[in-house]
């Protein structure tokens, strides 16, 4: 094993530039954190979280949306990581400390075998990138219960890379692309980042060793003048992705712009549910009404840590008021999130 | 959030089936993958097979990662 890491480590070391390269993956950021690949690489190789987990993306709005809903009764269901997520009005965990009836699920098949139980109405807070959003999709088109909708916070990774590209406030050099999200869509979308920009980009695994090639093989084709789509994870993701996922996400959702937490509008960058589909849009079947605020916390710089201009360490809160018991921002909720990550693994 | 896992299934009952996540069993959905078997590998995620694995692919052993390097060597 360690000789395996070695050779791609002195690999690396033979070919090694200055270079920025961004993944943008939660499981990549823990990968890399449990492991110390940032300490294995010679320093001049920079590697830089952003926006990759779908927990923290989501803005407060919609966690008031949730919180909302909540506390006139409707059952909420989602997935952990979402409860302690900070809205302008408190958590899902907050509302479920006042009597709310918020239950974690594992997936949505649960939430809607809690609908067929219950009579009351349930709501499915659908967080996550696109290897999330197909199990949705899929739950959208088989006819769920009439008391169960789902409140969509789904966003697609392919517009926030153009976004970061575009905005040059990263000053990125290439780019490591999420497996799982890659399962999905395939490696095709990310073709035109390195036609137009020339940035080169690897589909990665989430094992040390994966991490570790997929950034010899950047640096190789940096080396080479190339600026290519490689695929690291082809035991995994194929080159078309899974055309049944993809099609069942065409049927349920059209994609608009949309906020994320950090960032402002970015353009074609989140599902909503077709039309066709209102019963189950939790946002045409209740009147949910939100109320102007101010989306900051103060001290927290959750945005710039999104957008991979900062790290966890240049936070005043980091460490001491926010921590994962007591976490302010979203980045130090999630088990995913780069400041709670950083909070574990410290500076390995 | 985009955590998935090899599984191997062990039944397969309409659009559901029973994986083995190596002494962990649990049921998954089978909705968004095509030409499932018992015995085959998938990948599962949030409780939905999100793709079908080789043998090789699932056990993710040394010599592959060894193997791609020699692959990524040659394609030079």
């Amino acid at each position: 094993m360690k000789n395996l890491s070695r050779e791609i480590v002195s690999r690396i070391e033979e070919i090694s530039m200055p270079v920025k390269i961004m993944h943008v993956c939660g499981s990549h950021e823990h990968t890399i954190m449990q492991h110390g690949i940032r300490s294995l690489i010679t320093k001049e190789v920079e590697v830089v979280a952003g926006p990759g987990c779908p927990v923290c993306c989501v803005p407060s709005v919609e966690i008031n949306e949730c919180v909302y809903l909540a506390r006139q009764g409707v059952t909420i269901t989602t997935f952990g990581d979402m409860l302690r997520v900070p809205g302008s009005n408190g958590s899902l965990s907050d509302a479920k400390a006042d009597g709310a009836d918020v239950r974690i699920v594992y997936g949505i098949n649960n939430a809607v075998e809690i609908a067929e139980k219950i009579e009351k109405d349930v709501v499915f807070m659908a967080a996550g990138f696109e290897t999330t959003a197909p199990t949705t999709a899929s739950e959208i088109i088989s006819e769920p219960p009439e008391n169960f909708s789902i409140l969509s916070c789904h966003r697609l990774i392919p517009p926030a890379l153009e976004f970061l590209i575009e905005s040059g406030e990263v000053n990125l050099n290439a780019l490591i692309e999420p497996g799982h999200v890659s399962t999905i869509i395939g490696t095709k979308p990310y073709i035109p980042f390195s036609e137009k920009y020339g940035i080169p980009q690897v589909v990665a695994g989430f094992n040390p060793f994966d991490v570790l090639i997929a950034i010899y093989m950047i640096l190789k084709q940096l080396k080479e003048g190339k600026a290519v789509v490689q695929n690291e994870y082809r035991r995994v993701v194929k080159e078309e992705g899974n055309v049944k996922a993809q099609k069942l996400m065409d049927e349920a959702f059209y994609i608009k712009d949309k906020q994320w937490r950090g960032f402002p509008e970015i353009p074609d960058s989140f599902y909503e549910i077709k039309a066709e589909f209102s019963h189950v849009n939790a946002r045409e079947n209740f009147d949910i009404e939100i109320e102007e605020f101010e989306d900051v916390v103060t001290g927290c710089i959750c945005g710039p840590i999104l957008r991979g201009v900062a790290r966890p360490e240049e936070c005043t809160l980091f460490r001491k008021e926010c921590n994962p018991m007591n976490p302010i921002g979203a980045c130090m909720v999630s088990k995913e999130g780069t400041c709670n990550i950083a909070y574990r693994y410290g500076s390995i | 959030m985009c955590i998935a896992a090899p599984a191997k299934i062990l039944e397969i009952d309409d659009d559901t089936a029973v994986v083995d996540f190596g002494g962990v069993r649990q049921q998954v959905k089978l909705d968004l993958v095509e030409d499932v078997e018992k015995g085959k590998y998938v990948l599962v995620h949030s409780g939905y097979a999100i793709e079908v694995l080789t043998d090789e692919a699932a056990k993710e052993s040394l010599e592959a990662w060894a193997g791609l390097l020699k692959v990524l060597d040659e394609e030079e």
